[in-house]
């Protein structure tokens, strides 16, 4: 089998790592900063396609990307002369519980769930500064909170940092998504200890590394799972349970 | 002060995000007689329309905006008993919510308070809210508008469910969506009738399609 390339979230770095260390193939994998999806529209899918075209004809057999529909952020991507290959999901948190059909079930379940993993504390743990605690507010000490007092003055600092954060105080659970990966012991005390000052519930789930051990076991890949874009197309929402479909573009670039 | 002076400041106060200095400076021009309407549509949104501008053209981001639209909504405050004495300058009623399991509201708030920028009166469901919430509310409350907003590709689904309900109950009124994964081509498969970007875009969009209605 040829040679695989790699693209994937710095988030998943833990669980690839575990994946490929039981693996034989040859791939080539380069992690990409998590947050992009953050940035302005396009910015994810523009920084990903450079390094899609860094690829030269007949380098690989397949561009797998460990990326999720993630706000949009992979919509647009184009495959050139190598096939992409991504999972059909919308967000991390599928890859993290093995299948759509569990995330589904249990986003149902508790929409207000704020997801965390060991390698997303190790690597976006910045994301929870603007979580508030119930026992002291928003945090005033947070670069953010200094940021909007230096642009916008003390009063509406302070309401931005109420604004902008409202949505999390309705979350009512953190869940730690327990992949048996890196530090697990601390990063599982670390989501207790965040819960708590956030009187939140605590739950734990058991994880799982079945998309992430079928994206690199490829070809083939389950279609059911995984979205196979054939040279030429395009990654697009299919804004129902696919998630993803490939398409011709519609424009030339 | 002048009224072109005080208009000038308000734009400038608005852009700027100072809630004080609005309402000062609507409660300065309202004391020098000048009529409410006109620090509304030469002073308030005239700024809102700059910070919009602004905002697409990224020279603006979130923060800006909603620091802007509490500006806007303090002078508002000052001018609303005056404003509320003329049924004129109300183009619509639109019943707005954050669609059945999302629970994020910023940006609903935001268009939310862009709308009543706009001159409609805006009635708000607030987050998760389920179809037949966003049909029973439109009904009751005579809207000519629905506008529904998610901010997950996961729950952005439910709002073709909210459209297909409010055409089953015969609403006639304009159903408007948006929403950071949302898009114009997801409006069009789920028989919405208008999409917008942002927030300001909402307003303008809406405005324009209920005068053309």
């Amino acid at each position: 089998m040829g040679r695989l390339r790699l693209l994937a979230c710095e988030v998943f770095k833990r669980e690839f790592d575990a994946v490929l260390a039981g693996s034989d193939r040859d791939i080539e994998v380069t992690y990409v900063a998590q947050g992009l999806h953050d940035e302005r529209a396009g910015t994810m899918a523009q920084h990903l396609q450079g390094h899609i075209d860094a690829c030269k004809p007949g380098e690989y057999c397949a561009i797998l990307l460990g990326y999720g529909l993630c706000n949009n952020g992979i919509a647009g991507l184009r495959a050139r002369h190598t096939p992409l290959v991504v999972a059909r999901a919308h967000d991390c948190i599928t890859w993290f519980l093995g299948s759509r059909e569990r995330y589904d079930k249990i986003f149902k379940e508790a929409p207000g769930s704020y997801y965390l993993t060991s390698g997303w504390i190790e690597t976006a743990r910045r994301s929870l500064e603007s979580l508030p605690t119930r026992l002291s507010g928003a945090d005033t000490k947070s670069d953010t909170y200094l940021d909007f007092v230096k642009r916008f003055g003390e009063d509406n600092a302070q309401f931005l940092m109420e604004t902008m954060g409202a949505w999390k105080k309705k979350y009512g659970r953190m869940v730690f998504i327990n992949l048996k990966v890196g530090d697990t012991e601390r990063y599982r005390d670390y989501a207790k200890e965040q819960a708590s000052e956030r009187e939140m519930e605590y739950q734990e789930l058991a994880g799982s590394l079945r998309l992430f051990g079928g994206l690199v076991d490829g070809p083939p890949w389950n279609e059911e799972e995984y979205l196979v874009v054939p040279a030429g197309h395009e990654i697009h929402p299919s804004y129902d349970e696919q998630v993803v479909v490939a398409r011709r573009p519609t424009s030339a670039a | 002060m002048s009224a072109e002076e005080i208009f000038e400041k308000l734009k400038k106060s608005v852009i700027g995000g100072k809630r004080k200095d609005v309402a000062a400076l609507c409660t300065e021009g309202k004391g020098a007689g000048i009529a409410g309407k006109d620090l509304l549509t030469k002073g308030l949104l005239p700024g809102m329309e700059e910070v919009g501008r602004r905002f697409r053209c990224e020279e603006f981001y979130i923060p800006e905006v909603l620091v802007a639209a509490r500006a806007m909504h303090a002078g508002l405050e000052i001018l609303r008993d005056e404003l509320e004495k003329q049924p004129a300058a109300q183009v619509g009623k639109v019943v707005i919510g954050t669609v059945e399991g999302d629970l994020h509201d910023i940006g609903k708030n935001l268009v939310a308070m862009m709308f009543t920028g706009a001159g409609f009166e805006v009635v708000d469901l607030g987050i998760d809210v389920p179809a037949n919430r966003f049909v029973e509310a439109a009904k009751e409350r005579g809207a000519q508008a629905v506008a529904m907003s998610a901010l997950l590709t996961t729950t952005m689904v439910n709002m073709e469910k909210v459209v297909a309900e409010l055409r089953k109950a015969q609403f006639k009124g304009k159903i408007i969506i948006g929403g950071a994964p949302v898009t114009k081509e997801f409006a069009d498969k789920i028989g919405a009738d208008l999409y917008a970007a942002d927030a300001s875009e909402g307003a303008e969009s809406l405005r324009a399609a209920m005068a053309a209605a």
